[in-house]
Order: C-alpha cells, then structure tokens, then sequence
C-alpha cells in the first residue's frame, strides 16, 4: 500500500497543490514513513536508527535526501536526521536548529 | 498579599472560646493591617492586605456565608455583572441545617480563588470550604479545642502556644516525589484542606468531606464530540480570562512563547474588558533557551508590548534561601530566586496591578501521557476518534510503537487499575536518598491523594490527568514583600478545568497532538508556528551553571544540613555527587540537586518552630 501512495505522488495524483517534483514525493514519501513506521519500530532515543531506517525506505524509491549530524555544545548532545534541501523530514526545525551540524552524506 | 485567618470552636466549651478570643488578641496585637470581619457564638474571622474589589472578605446569602478572595458567579446564573460579582449575593445556597449541604451548594454556583465560612441558621456550626482550584491556600490546626484556619503560616508564628514540628516521613516523600500533595503537610501539626474540600465543625469532632471530585466531573455530561468540545473549551476559556482582566486594568503577562501562555494572551487581547497587558518573556544563553522568536511573534499578534530579559547565572546568589517564606511544605526555591523581585519590580514601573501567568495550562490541556490516553479509549465505549487511531495518535506523540503502546494500554486499563499512583512517583536519583528514607516514602498510604480511594472508576489517563491538576498554584510566592502584585493563573479556573476534564483525554492527544483541543481552540488566533509546536525549550543547563558558581555554599547547605544529619540524603553519595561538579553531563543530576536545596532551605527555616518563639 505505501508503495502505491508513493507512486501516485510521482504520477501526480498524491499532492494537488503542487507539481510532482522530486522534494515533493520526497517529502511525501517520508510523510507515508512517518505515519506507517510506528507498526514496525519505536523512534523515541532512536535518531540514528530512525533516519537509517528512513533513509533506506526512501532509497527503494529512487529517492536520496541527506542524512545531517548535528551536535549541542552546552549541555552537550548529538543528534541525527534526514532533511531535502530545506525541508527536515523525520524531525522538526525547531528541534534540528538546536544542533551544529558537523557531518551531511 | 492577601490573608485570612478563622477560627471554629464548640459553642458549648467555654475554654476554647476563650483560647479563641486569646488568639484573635494576639493577631489583631501586630497591627492595624488585622481586621476582625466576622464573629459568632463559636466562630471568628480576620482578614489583612485585602484589595477592595479584587481580594476581600465578603457576606453572602444572608450571613451565613463568608468568602474570603476572590468570587465569581458561575456562567448561566443571572447577574447583571455578566457573571463577576465580589459583592453581597444571592444564590443557591440557603440557610439549612447543615453547613457542608450549604457549601457544597455554594460552590456548584460560583467559582474563584476563595475560602469560604459557612454557618447554620443559629450561627451555632460552622464549616470551612475551600474552592476547587486551590488558588487561595487553606490549612488546619486543630489545637485546645479550636480548629484553626490559614493562608499563610507566617501569621500563625508565634501566636502563643502554637509550635511546628517537622515531618521527617514527609520530607523523605518530598524528596522522592517533588508532585506529592495530599492532606499531609511538612509539619506534623498541620493539614491542608484539599481543593473541593470541606472542614465542618461539630461538637468536639471535625469531620472532612470532599463536596467536588474531578472524577465526578470526568463522568458527567462528557463531552464526546470534537466540535462541540472545542467550542465549550474555548468558551469557557475565554468566559474565565474576562472575569479576571476585569479586576485588572493593568496586567504583565509571562508569556514564554508557549503554548499555553500564547492561548493566555489570545484571550486577554480579545477581553471585553481590555486590561492594559505588558508581556515579560525571559532568555537564557544557549539555543534550546532563547524561545524570543515565538514570544515576539505572540506579542506581535496581539499588539502588545513585549520586555525580554537575560538569566544569567551569576546574578543569582543561592544565600537568599535563608530567607525563604516559612510554609506547611517546601517548594522549588529556583524559579523564584531568580525571576521574583525582577517581576514585581516590573509590575510596578508599568502599572500593573497583577502578574499572569498560562501555568498549569499543560495539565489542563493534557500534555501528558498519551499512552494512558489509549488505555482510556479502550475501556470507553462511545464516540470519538476510533482506537486505531488513537493508538497512532499515541505513537506520534511518544515516539513508541504501535505492539508497545498497545501492550501497555491493555496493562494499564485492566490489569493495573491502581495506577498512576505510582507512574506519578518521579524516578529521582533515589540512590542520593537513604535506603530507610526511601523505603518509608513509597509505602505510606498517607501519601497517596483522597481522591484516589475511587481511582478505578475511570480511566488511568483520566486518573493522571485529575491528578496533575492536584497540586494548586502558589499565591505565595517564597520571597513575597508587601505590596508586591498577585499572582493570577487564569488557566486553572475551575470552569476550564471542568470543562477538560468532561474530555475524553483520547480526544485531548488526537491527530497526533499534545494538548489538541485546546490548539484547535485557538487555532485562529495563534501564529501558526506556536500552534504546530511539538517541543519547548528550557533553561535546566542555566540551573546548572548557579550551581556550579554557588558551590562552597551548595556543599555546606546539604551535605552539613538537616537531610543528612535526620538520614534522609547519604552523605557519602552526596559527596561524591558534588565532587564530580560537570555543567555537560550533570543537568539532571543538578536539577535534583536543586530540588534537595530548596528542600533543605525549607527545613532549617522550619526547624525552630518546634520552639515558642517571637516573629
């Protein structure tokens, strides 16, 4: 079933505001991921198996966001997600903005 | 600040009047600030520091009721002030036979931040009710055959022959548990009249009753029904909101840039009253600690002033906790040491006449735990979202998985039903406390909360969500000086609360959202940035850097305090504890730390209660 949403969003029947470019089944794609993965796993404290996992999904489809590393100096933390150009994909941006991003594949 | 102080006795003992009258002498002895307001064959009152239509005594429904603060009449009783009214007033409370049937009628048709004396015809008995948002403090002694009723125990120090001595079982309790409130207080000879709750006097007995319930109010009149519980709430909130801007021409608001303090300032920009409102937010160095962005959006939206100000550690000198207020339990001295002159001072220079504050707002809006939400929705049968999708809502807001929450649910709804008792209970660095200490704090059924004996009659998120609402706000704060400004929290009005609690708490976390009626609610007049905000920041690292640059003095507090010295704290682990100081890794740790000296500062101001002594 997510194989189909994902492909009507590159056919251009998934999003109607906004032509079917590759951000845009990127972000709906990872919208699907969010919503499916908790049948399989829990995220909680699990940030870099949580963007691992995402990126993979958005592999299989042709799909290749970055994976950013981020770190908190004081107190210190670390702390990973998967973000198209602009757009944080498994995360919000209030959150990633709290880290310096020190590593992006 | 406001206060009252009441006294009860038999009508038939001569000795307690007599005690009574030597009470009422020595308090009315410190200053002309003491009035005596109501007297009778067994009962007395005084009040100090009213404000003439804000804060004040009262008499109601002929005499025999006598509030003291703050009384509003509840929405739907006719009243030409659109439902507040702080003067003489009728309602459905009447002369009966029985104070507690009096009383229990009185708060069904008002609301507030009150205490309330109520007597029978022949002013013969008499009964203490406190309303059920506790914003006014109400505690007990019952001494020589008087019970005596207070605001504040600074008034009751020295009053002859009245000593304090402290609980050191509760201490242990506090020290594990920072949310416990129940009856019980830090002194042994004091108990709090509870929220809701009644104190009636009767020949030699006094005799407690609980005249409202959260769980009553969860099981009537739910509201099941997205739309029409979004309506009733915002409503309600808005209803709330005006009736105390208009006692305030001019407010200062914390808004933090929060949800709840946003919502809080929605509805005070769209008051009937139009209060003059300033808003204060705070910053601290570091990312997750500088929210400035959302508050000044906030502000901007509703057109109002904004002042922000720097925390900064080494501003805050931990040596003022020898001054702490002396209350019936200790409290989190942090907050206030820094923010709490810096405020009243603010209040001031702009003509502010009280200080908001949106706190609370996440316990009446739920902005807890999603997963006993689900377990809720499977012992419910009746509309609302399906539980499939509540169970998704739950993951999206714990980070859980579906097989997990769903396990844990069907544990909490049928096989646990005690709970949360125990999921209230903060998992404390209990290695700091003594093995005795913490064995006598989790088993001692005087902590666990009156309204629990019935905790199974609804759901165990409900359970949790009545009881986050159990500890009330502080109307003391503990560096209060005279004149300083009250504090106002608008969000734990009890119709608000009411209304949140007739909620499904699976339609408090739908969509996948903490708190989701309420943003649904005012949805409209948010920023959409502070509407879709899923966490907040905090300043727990600045706490960490006051203790870092106060530590001579934090290790001279606790580890040669009263904590180690009555076996609560082990000194041993303690020592290694603050022997590592690291401001990195240490933020929790240093929380709990501050947590132990508030305690701590708390007790040695207590310890010499046990003595007669002067003020």
């Amino acid at each position: 079933m997510h194989s189909a949403w994902v492909s009507g969003a590159r056919d251009g029947k998934g999003c109607a505001q906004c032509p079917p470019s590759p951000d845009c089944i990127c972000l709906h794609a990872a919208r699907v991921f969010e919503a499916l993965h908790p049948l399989v796993f829990a995220s909680r404290n699990r940030c870099l198996f949580h963007s691992l996992a995402l990126i993979e999904y958005l592999a299989r489809h042709e799909l290749y966001p970055r994976w950013v590393f981020g770190v908190q100096a004081v107190p210190f933390a670390a702390h990973c997600w998967v973000q198209q150009e602009g757009q944080v994909l498994n995360d919000t941006v209030e959150h990633v903005s709290r880290y310096t991003p020190i590593l992006s594949i | 600040m406001y206060r009252y102080f009441i006294l009860i006795w038999n009508a038939h003992d001569p000795q307690s009047g007599e005690y009574a009258g030597r009470l009422g002498q020595q308090l009315q002895a410190r200053g002309p600030q003491w009035q005596r307001v109501v007297t009778g064959n067994s009962f007395a009152a005084y009040q100090a520091g009213e404000r003439t239509g804000v804060s004040e005594w009262c008499a109601r429904e002929g005499g025999s009721v006598h509030t003291f603060g703050t009384v509003f009449r509840r929405a739907g009783v006719s009243d030409p002030n659109g439902g507040v009214t702080n003067g003489a007033s009728q309602s459905d409370a009447r002369h009966t036979e029985c104070p507690a049937d009096a009383a229990a009628g009185f708060i069904r048709a008002h609301w507030g931040r009150y205490v309330a004396l109520v007597t029978d015809a022949t002013a013969s008995r008499a009964a203490i009710v406190r309303d059920p948002s506790g914003m006014l403090p109400c505690y007990l002694v019952n001494r020589a055959g008087v019970l005596i009723c207070f605001s504040d125990l600074e008034d009751c120090i020295g009053l002859e022959p009245l000593t304090f001595s402290i609980d050191w079982d509760y201490v242990a309790a506090a020290a594990l548990n920072c949310a416990l409130h129940t009856r019980a207080t830090g002194l042994k000879e004091v108990s709090e009249l509870l929220p809701g709750e009644c104190a009636e006097v009767d020949g030699e007995r006094v005799r407690r009753s609980l005249l409202w319930h959260p769980f009553d109010v969860a099981q009537t009149a739910v509201l099941e029904d997205t739309s029409e519980a979004v309506a009733e709430l915002r409503s309600i909130a808005q209803h709330c909101v005006d009736a105390w801007s208009r006692l305030h021409p001019g407010i200062l608001h914390c808004l933090s840039g929060g949800l709840d303090s946003s919502i809080l300032l929605a509805c005070l920009t769209r008051s009937r009253y139009r209060p003059v409102v300033t808003c204060l937010t705070y910053y601290a160095p570091g990312r997750d600690a500088d929210e400035r962005v959302f508050a000044r959006l906030a502000a901007h939206r509703g057109g109002v002033a904004l002042i922000e100000r720097e925390l900064v550690a080494a501003g805050v000198g931990l040596q003022r906790l020898h001054e702490v207020r002396r209350s019936p339990r200790p409290g989190y001295y942090l907050t206030p040491l820094q923010r709490q002159r810096q405020e009243a001072a603010l209040a001031h220079w702009t003509g502010a006449s009280a200080i908001f504050s949106g706190g609370g707002g996440d316990a009446v809006f739920y902005q807890g735990r999603a997963d006993l939400a689900l377990a809720d929705r499977l012992r419910r049968f009746g509309g609302g979202p399906s539980r499939c999708a509540v169970a998704f809502a739950a993951a999206r807001i714990t980070g859980r998985s579906i097989g997990s929450l769903l396990l844990g649910a069907v544990r909490n709804a049928w096989l646990a039903p005690s709970g949360p008792y125990v999921d209230l209970k903060l998992q404390q660095q209990p290695s700091l406390l003594t093995a005795a200490a913490a064995a006598s704090a989790e088993i001692d059924l005087r902590w666990r909360h009156p309204w629990l004996e019935d905790g199974s009659r609804v759901g165990p998120g409900k359970r949790w969500h009545a009881l986050s609402l159990a500890p009330p706000a502080n109307y003391y704060d503990a560096f209060d000086q005279p004149g300083d400004p009250e504090r106002v929290y608008p969000l734990l009005s009890q119709p608000l609360v009411e209304v949140c609690l007739r909620i499904p708490t699976d339609l408090l976390i739908s969509g996948g959202w903490d708190r989701a009626m309420a943003r649904r609610a005012f949805a409209s007049e948010l920023p959409a940035e502070i509407a879709q905000r899923r966490a907040k920041g905090g300043i727990d690292h600045l706490g960490s850097r006051i203790l870092l640059a106060n530590l001579p003095f934090v290790r001279e507090m606790l580890l040669g305090g009263l904590l180690v010295r009555e076996g609560v704290l082990h000194r041993e682990r303690l020592e290694q504890c603050l022997g590592r100081p690291s401001e990195a890794d240490q933020t929790r740790h240093n929380q709990i730390l501050h947590e132990y000296l508030s305690i701590e500062a708390w007790a040695r101001r207590c310890a010499g209660l046990a003595q007669p002594t002067g003020r």
